[in-house]
């Protein structure tokens, strides 16, 4: 199953810079990251509790290396053996220097944020893992697609130049 | 005859699986891996050439639940929602499955094998059936062979394409409606000059080979649970022609017997097995100490996991999904009004009726784009377009042809394009579903 959403970046967001920036955790509740350094998509897998339902089980994943103007896909992928729903999916903005989740940072951060709900019955009291990816879009298509999308257009193509509809319609005519 | 249409089935499949191997591995839905890491023990198993290349990529979609359904302990559902997957089904992949094999792909190799035999065996059937419809003397039988091997053909290039080169429970359903019509036809006399009826030497077939069929169909497939419109429609006349005798021993026992089947499958044993605990769905008893409730397990769990209800789906958003189910639509209805009133057929007249539901109840009801994939149990719409092509064999005329035959030629090269188009889009895990 996948929820997606795509984020843009605005132009003026004060993105840090990778060497001179630091978080500082204060306990163990690290945020997890999904780093886009030099590639076009990246993807990170994460358990998520489903036993407790509390509003504090919301998961947080920071959005690192993120371009200025420039669109991705966060999209949330999991099996449908595990019943669950994923509500909520936003980003949400951090301020340099604000606490969050007991970690701190010199500089902005954007996260993705979620919350995993158990939608079974009998409900499922079970760690559950979820993919999340960061993905580049160009023209408005992420480009995870773009070898599909490539295929299909040469599918579609070979199709035309071999005139398969034609070949197709007189086969059942003359079978 | 049956080489011919042999050879065709293994092209037209070899094409699809070749279409799948080609598909990217990297799928739009990621989960896959997920799935087999939590079902599959053996890292390299899953990255070998074989799985990687192409079997991961048939666990798309509905695959997801049969997969897990065949392969756990005891093969029983481990959740509600999981009871709308065909346990039929499950069963009977199980029973081909090697006990002492516990691998996943072992299941899916066997679940994939047992699909086309299935879809295969099942154009065989439709055959047969056909030329039993349309040669009702001797000059019909050059006709209704031609006929019988355009549908068939046709059959199988169903636009469920993709869906059925999976572990898709859609073939079983297939072979068992097209027996139970086939039987049905074999039993009644058509009332060329005379009156409806059913001798009684063909209790049998009629009794027990179709209704069997009928119900194994159904509790298989839900929507197949329309085909029993077919016992409503024999009751109807049998009564009307005074028979009533053999309307009690013929559509009414066999419809009986079915609708009992579905209510120990869709009520009892949900009952039985949730309530009272439950709550939801069990709260809705009609009396309080009859295991019947307003909403059968099967309504409760598509409205309220998948969102199915009256018009629940006509939203913005749904467009393209009805545009998807657009050329199945027109020619589902353009095929009841064919038999209906252009070449009005009497022995077509309860699968018109069928058809009628089937597009209404989908159409307003379920998620559209699934008619793509579960109209091909009834088999109105291919004779429709087999017999066009019959009576348009001149490909000449089919150039620039006209009326029905402009209809018949759309939805023909609507399906070159559809077929491996969909067959990629299933295998990339992407929608429709």
């Amino acid at each position: 199953n996948t929820e997606s959403i795509l984020y843009k970046v605005p132009h003026n967001f004060p993105l840090k810079k990778p060497r001179d920036s630091s978080t500082y955790a204060r306990d163990v509740n690290l945020i997890s990251s999904i780093s886009l350094s030099g590639e076009a998509m990246s993807q990170i897998t994460i358990e998520a509790n489903t036993t407790d339902l509390e509003l504090h089980n919301t998961t947080y994943i920071e959005l690192a290396d993120l371009q200025r103007d420039e669109t991705y896909q966060i999209k949330v992928c999991w099996s449908a053996i595990h019943q669950i729903s994923i509500n909520n999916l936003q980003t949400i903005t951090i301020p340099r220097f604000t606490e969050f989740q007991g970690t701190k940072s010199d500089y902005a951060r954007i996260l993705v944020t979620f919350q995993v709900l158990s939608d079974s019955y009998p409900s499922e009291h079970a760690m559950v893992p979820i993919q999340v990816s960061l993905i580049t879009t160009r023209l408005g298509i992420p480009v995870d697609i773009y070898p599909t999308l490539i295929v299909m257009v040469l599918l579609v193509a070979g199709l035309v130049v071999t005139r398969a509809p034609h070949v197709l319609n007189d086969l059942l005519l003359k079978f | 005859m049956i080489v011919g249409l042999t050879l065709y089935f293994v092209l037209f499949r070899s094409i699809q699986y070749l279409l799948v191997f080609l598909t990217p591995i990297r799928q739009f839905d990621t989960s896959t891996s997920l799935l087999l890491n939590e079902l599959c023990s053996s890292p390299f198993e899953i990255n070998s050439y074989w799985n990687k290349y192409f079997w991961n990529k048939l666990l798309s979609w509905d695959s997801v639940f049969f997969i897990k359904n065949i392969t756990s302990k005891n093969g029983k559902p481990q959740f509600e929602h999981e009871y709308a997957f065909s346990q039929l089904w499950t069963f009977f992949v199980r029973l081909f499955i090697k006990s002492n094999n516990d691998s996943i792909y072992h299941a899916l190799r066997v679940g994939v094998a047992i699909e086309n035999v299935l879809f295969y065996l099942s154009g065989i059937v439709l055959y047969f059936l056909t030329k039993k419809i349309f040669s009702q003397n001797i000059r019909q039988s050059q006709f209704a062979r031609t006929i019988a091997k355009k549908t068939s053909l046709l059959f199988f290039l169903t636009s469920a394409a993709g869906f059925l080169t999976s572990i898709y429970s859609e073939p079983l359903s297939f072979f068992f409606a097209f027996v139970g019509i086939w039987s049905r036809e074999c039993s009644i006399s058509v009332p060329v000059l005379g009156q409806f009826d059913i001798p009684w030497r063909y209790w049998f077939p009629y009794s027990f080979i179709s209704m069997t069929c009928f119900t194994l169909a159904s509790l298989n497939r839900s929507n197949c649970v329309l085909l029993g419109i077919y016992f409503i429609f024999d009751l109807i006349e049998l009564t009307k022609n005074r028979k009533f005798v053999k309307a009690i021993c013929f559509p009414l026992l066999s419809g009986s017997l079915m609708f009992s089947a579905l209510l120990y499958q869709q009520y009892y044993l949900p009952y039985k097995t949730f309530c009272p605990q439950r709550g939801e769905w069990c709260k809705s008893q009609l009396f309080s100490s009859i295991f019947i409730t307003k909403t059968s397990l099967y309504s409760y769990i598509q409205s309220h996991y998948w969102g199915v209800g009256l018009l629940k789906y006509w939203t913005p958003n749904n467009i393209p999904n009805f545009l998807f189910a657009v050329p199945n639509i027109i020619i589902l209805i353009y095929s009841s009004i064919y038999f209906s009133k252009i070449y009005p057929s009497y022995n077509l007249k309860a699968l018109v009726w069928i058809t009628r539901a089937l597009v209404v109840i989908v159409c307003f009801f379920a998620h559209v784009q699934i008619l793509n994939r579960i109209a091909s149990f009834l088999p109105l719409h291919l004779w429709y377009l087999a017999d066009r092509l019959v009576k348009t064999s001149d490909p000449k005329k089919m150039e620039n042809p006209k009326g029905d035959d402009k209809i018949v030629k759309f939805y023909i090269y609507w399906l070159a394009f559809w077929i491996p188009l969909q067959t990629i889009l299933f295998a990339a895990f992407l929608p429709p579903a």
